[in-house]
């Protein structure tokens, strides 16, 4: 398979904003969260420099130039869930962001010929769903608006959570699930038995259809390592949904590509007098009498800060940045136990033409499309992937972004992304030996529910979690940076001790996807980041410690 | 098929002098040290605590919780553990040091033995292997083992100990300074010996391989009956760590990796340790919980004078009306011909010469009852020989 360069021309102007030698704050990263952190510190009257070890900011939301002909996504292909309150802040759109297509739809295939396609428009939904299964589409309705309470109910708890040592001292905790407590007695304890029970078992109560079942679960596993069938994995469809409701948009496909995005956060953040190295690769933090002071660059260069804001993983930042001698046992041994292997692969395909879904019709064709006609064969698949084996059934979740956005590809070539959910991070005998296999599965996949794609293939790519991990600086490439499962949410989100955007380390911060609430293009954990320093700033706070 | 011995122990082992001990214990009473058994009294727990106070006595240390080791981090390693400066601990010596949790409470206050460039060994007062391991994880050079029971362990206290390993063999000994490491003979047998100055005696520990177990305990034992050498147990040792005013693990205070109620572990500065605490290091664990002061020291252990005759362990203690605290560990004391305590109290401003009640528990010809005891806080220690750090000139 062909071949991948990076885009030239695109990558990063040269900083407007001239670098110095010492700031008040350093952020490390300029992914999507990096960068809003820095934009509202810069903001707040802070004098702040965002550096990246890439070419180029934006992290996991990010394009890249193919074959000097696409431009495409190796990371999220979909803007969901970014923050409106963060896109008007920082006016994303006078920097350029736009949209070809919000509110997308979610189109699901069994392979066979048969397709369910749902999204914004009760209506059409229901229409479509009720080719399926008449009763079903009757449920539909019921199903959402429930759990629309419940993510309403939840969208409170997007805000940083109270701190573990906090719990049984004061009463954040209560305000911090002033949501929950609104709904009524019988709706309260139907939320604890939702976040507690498997997406599959609580489909299961309503629905018939398996493809639609596994549509919608499809939300509550991916890019974690848990199967319809787990535990928890309710918790994380309903948590994923209150993250689409603070974004106007939900889904969406901006216009340019991931770029596009990730260029007008890098402006809106230099507008406001942020500086931004690239190719900077942080070795270390630079630490007296315990306390961040700085970073220390490739080629022994440091560069000064009173704080540090990380938006790299948290595993990265303290064990191999800060470096465990600087930590108690106890952080250590919270760290190591964090969960941080990634489970998707992406691919990128690029096409010299349309590729035709059985079962799809041609206003489908630029929605979110998935693959996965049944719970029980993404639980299959979890399973292997949880022994460290190739599934034999691949879960796909594909976007042909140039279905409505023709600058991204020439005349009438297009390009087909997707995620392949449930690869393991490290197969058993390491990647050599099974990446041509999974790719090889992956396009007979692909072409079994689009006959007339294997023809058009022009070329692509393909990272497995372990080189998504070393392109985008992750320590297992994961999704959301850490698993986010319930005993790795909220308070004790990366790990108790380093909540709230603070790490046990005084000067030094967390502001990536691996802090609350967690991964995606929310934009939010950067956010409330910033809210974080900015008042310990003001209360001339160092943070850190417990 | 054959049959396979069960992983797990039943009931204790005997060390490996147990046939040599055995023929000293008279008194036929034991007591369990971590899984082993050893003499609690030999015959007579006056006349061992006088061996010990005035002569020499010779105990079984070898359950005693071991851990080594060994490469280039360990230095780095043990530095991150515990809270005294392991950078300045050299090869061939000794010291005891507190280790910490992230909130600063004890887990436990080890000896630590530098006995090479980098090879340590930590005599511990429970087993801690998890957190030993854990506490690892980022030094890429140092391997951790637990080697109790390895190694048959002696402890040798009072004047004559020096006197008595000459006469066995080690030729030199008396040149070993207090806290100090050395190699020498007993009779072929290769041993460590470390003065220690433990029970606040001139002492020694001596460290021999299984083989020369009985050999070397033959040996001192032989050479140190005209200097006045008893075999000590448990109790006479206890007294004599008492009257040092030594905390002791599980009794005075509880490790905080074993504590079941949050409020119980206790903060170096609880326990009179603070001054083992090295502010000025390196990062180590419950550095920073000190540093921003996020744990309260509640407490303060005293000494405690007590009028009566009967040892008074877990006595409540009032001043006036208010109770402030419970007796940890309580005994006769000969050298200060008076009980003897050591207590926990929550007023940390209580000093030495204030007037207490004790409050005894006991049990009546079945019916409980109590007994009230007036007591005055004293200095730590009760009692420490001037002979414990002395120079000691060759025979
Ligand atoms: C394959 C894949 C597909 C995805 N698809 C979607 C999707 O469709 N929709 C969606 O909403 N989300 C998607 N996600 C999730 C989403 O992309 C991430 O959760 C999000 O981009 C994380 O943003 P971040 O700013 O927190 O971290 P990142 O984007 O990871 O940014 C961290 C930055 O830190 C830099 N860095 C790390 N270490 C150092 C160092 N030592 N020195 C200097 N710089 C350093 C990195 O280069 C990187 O730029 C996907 C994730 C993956 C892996």
């Amino acid at each position: 398979m062909n071949i991948f360069n990076r885009l030239r021309d695109r990558s990063a102007p040269e900083a407007p904003n001239a670098f110095k030698g010492a700031y008040d704050v350093i952020v490390i990263g300029a992914g999507h969260n990096g960068l809003i952190c820095a934009a509202y510190l810069a903001d707040a009257g802070l004098d702040v420099l965002v550096v990246d070890q890439r070419d180029k900011p934006g992290g996991m939301a990010s394009s890249e130039l193919i074959d000097d002909r696409y431009t495409g996504a190796m990371g999220a292909h979909i803007v969901e869930g970014l923050s409106a309150k963060v896109a008007r802040d920082l006016k994303l759109h006078k920097f350029g962001l736009d949209y070809v297509k919000r509110q997308l739809d979610t189109v699901a295939i069994d392979g066979e010929g048969q397709a369910v396609r749902f999204g914004a428009d009760m209506r059409k939904s229901q229409d479509s769903i009720s080719a399926l299964s008449p009763q079903d589409a009757q449920a539909y309705p019921v199903f959402m608006d429930k759990m629309q309470r419940y993510t309403q109910a939840l969208t409170g708890m997007l805000s940083p959570p109270p701190l573990l040592e906090n719990i049984g001292r004061t009463d954040a905790m209560s305000t911090w699930l002033k949501g929950v407590r609104h709904l009524d007695q019988n709706e309260q304890q139907e939320f604890v038995r939702l976040c507690l029970s498997s997406v599959g078992d609580i489909l299961d109560e309503y629905f018939e259809s398996d493809l639609l079942k596994a549509a919608l679960a499809f939300d509550g596993i991916q890019g974690g390592r848990l199967g319809p069938r787990d535990m928890g994995t309710m918790a994380a469809l309903l948590w994923r949904w209150a993250q689409r409701e603070v974004s106007k948009d939900r889904l969406s496909i901006p216009k340019g590509g991931m770029d596009t995005l990730a260029m007008a956060l890098l402006k809106a953040a230099q507008d406001k007098g942020v500086a931004f190295r690239s190719n900077a690769d942080v070795k270390a933090l630079m630490m007296e009498e315990d306390q961040v002071t700085g970073i220390s660059l490739d080629g022994d260069e440091h560069v000064y800060a009173k704080r540090v804001v990380s938006s790299a993983d948290p595993k990265r930042t303290l064990m191999d940045l800060t470096g465990p001698r600087h930590l108690d046992t106890e952080s250590v041994r919270r760290l190591k136990h964090l969960k941080t292997e990634g489970t998707v692969s992406r691919m990128l395909l690029t096409l010299n033409g349309m590729p035709f879904f059985t079962g799809l019709s041609d206003d489908d064709w630029g929605e979110r499309i998935l693959i996965c006609p049944h719970m029980d064969y993404a639980q299959r698949s979890s399973r292997a992937m949880k022994y460290n084996e190739l599934p034999h059934e691949l879960t796909m979740e594909i976007v042909i972004p140039t279905v409505f956005d023709p600058t991204l590809a020439e005349f009438n070539r297009h390009i087909v992304s997707a995620n392949i959910q449930y690869t393991p991070c490290e197969p058993e005998g390491g990647w050599q030996q099974h990446k041509e296999h999974l790719a090889t599965k992956a396009l007979d996949t692909l072409s079994y529910c689009a006959p007339n794609l294997r023809g058009l293939v022009e070329g692509g790519d393909l990272w497995t979690p372990s080189e998504l991990a070393s392109h985008f600086g992750s320590t297992g490439g994961h999704w959301h940076h850490v698993d986010h499962t319930l005993d790795q949410a909220a308070m004790m989100r990366p790990i108790p001790g380093a909540a709230q955007y603070h790490t046990p380390v005084p000067g030094l911060y967390l502001c990536g996807a691996g802090t609350h609430p967690g991964g995606g293009v929310t934009g939010l954990p950067g956010y409330y980041a910033a809210q974080r320093v900015i008042f310990d700033t003001k209360t001339n706070e160092q943070g850190g410690g417990l | 098929m054959s049959m396979i011995a069960p992983p797990w122990k039943d009931g204790l082992s005997p060390t490996p002098l147990h046939p040599a001990v055995t023929e000293c214990a008279a008194a036929n009473d034991w007591v369990r040290w971590g899984d082993y058994s050893v003499a609690r009294t030999y015959s007579s727990w006056e006349d061992e605590y006088d061996a010990i106070r005035r002569h020499v006595g010779i105990a079984d240390l070898t359950p005693s919780v071991r851990y080594r080791m060994t490469g280039q981090d360990a230095e780095a390693y043990l530095n991150r553990l515990v809270t005294r400066d392991m950078r300045r601990l050299r090869s061939g010596a000794r010291c005891a040091t507190p280790l910490c949790n992230e909130h600063g409470h004890v887990i436990d206050i080890v000896h630590i033995e530098r006995v090479d460039e980098h090879i340590y060994d930590l005599a511990a007062s429970a087993k801690m292997l998890p957190w030993l391991l854990d506490s690892a994880i980022g030094f890429d050079d140092v391997a951790i083992e637990d080697v109790t029971g390895q190694d048959v362990i002696f402890g040798l206290y009072g004047v004559a100990s020096c006197a008595t390993l000459l006469m066995a063999g080690a030729e030199d000994v008396e040149k070993l300074n207090p806290h100090q490491i050395g190699l020498y003979k007993i009779r072929d047998a290769a041993v460590v010996i470390t003065r220690t100055g433990a029970l606040g005696e001139m002492a020694y520990e001596i460290r021999a391989i299984e083989a020369d177990a009985l050999n070397v305990w033959d040996r001192l034992l032989r050479v140190g009956k005209p200097l006045g050498l008893k075999p000590v147990g448990r109790r006479a040792l206890d007294m004599c760590r008492i009257e040092l005013g030594h905390l002791s693990y599980g009794q005075d205070y509880i490790g905080a990796l074993a504590a079941r109620y949050g409020n119980r572990p206790r903060t170096p500065a609880e326990l009179g340790l603070d001054s083992l605490v090295d502010m000025k290091k390196d990062y180590f664990t419950g550095k920073r919980a000190f540093r921003q002061k996020t744990t309260q020291h509640r407490t303060k252990v005293i000494a405690l004078h007590c009028d009566g005759l009967e040892p008074m362990d877990h006595a409540k203690i009032f001043q006036g009306d208010r109770l402030i605290g419970t007796v940890t560990s309580s005994c006769w004391s000969p050298k200060l011909k008076s009980i003897i305590s050591l207590a926990t109290v929550t007023d940390q401003t209580l000093a030495e010469g204030v007037p207490l009640t004790l409050d005894v528990p006991r049990v009546f010809e079945l019916e409980p009852d109590h007994m009230r005891i007036n007591a005055t806080v004293v200095a730590r220690p009760f009692y420490r020989s001037p002979a414990r750090n002395a120079k000691v000139r060759g025979s």
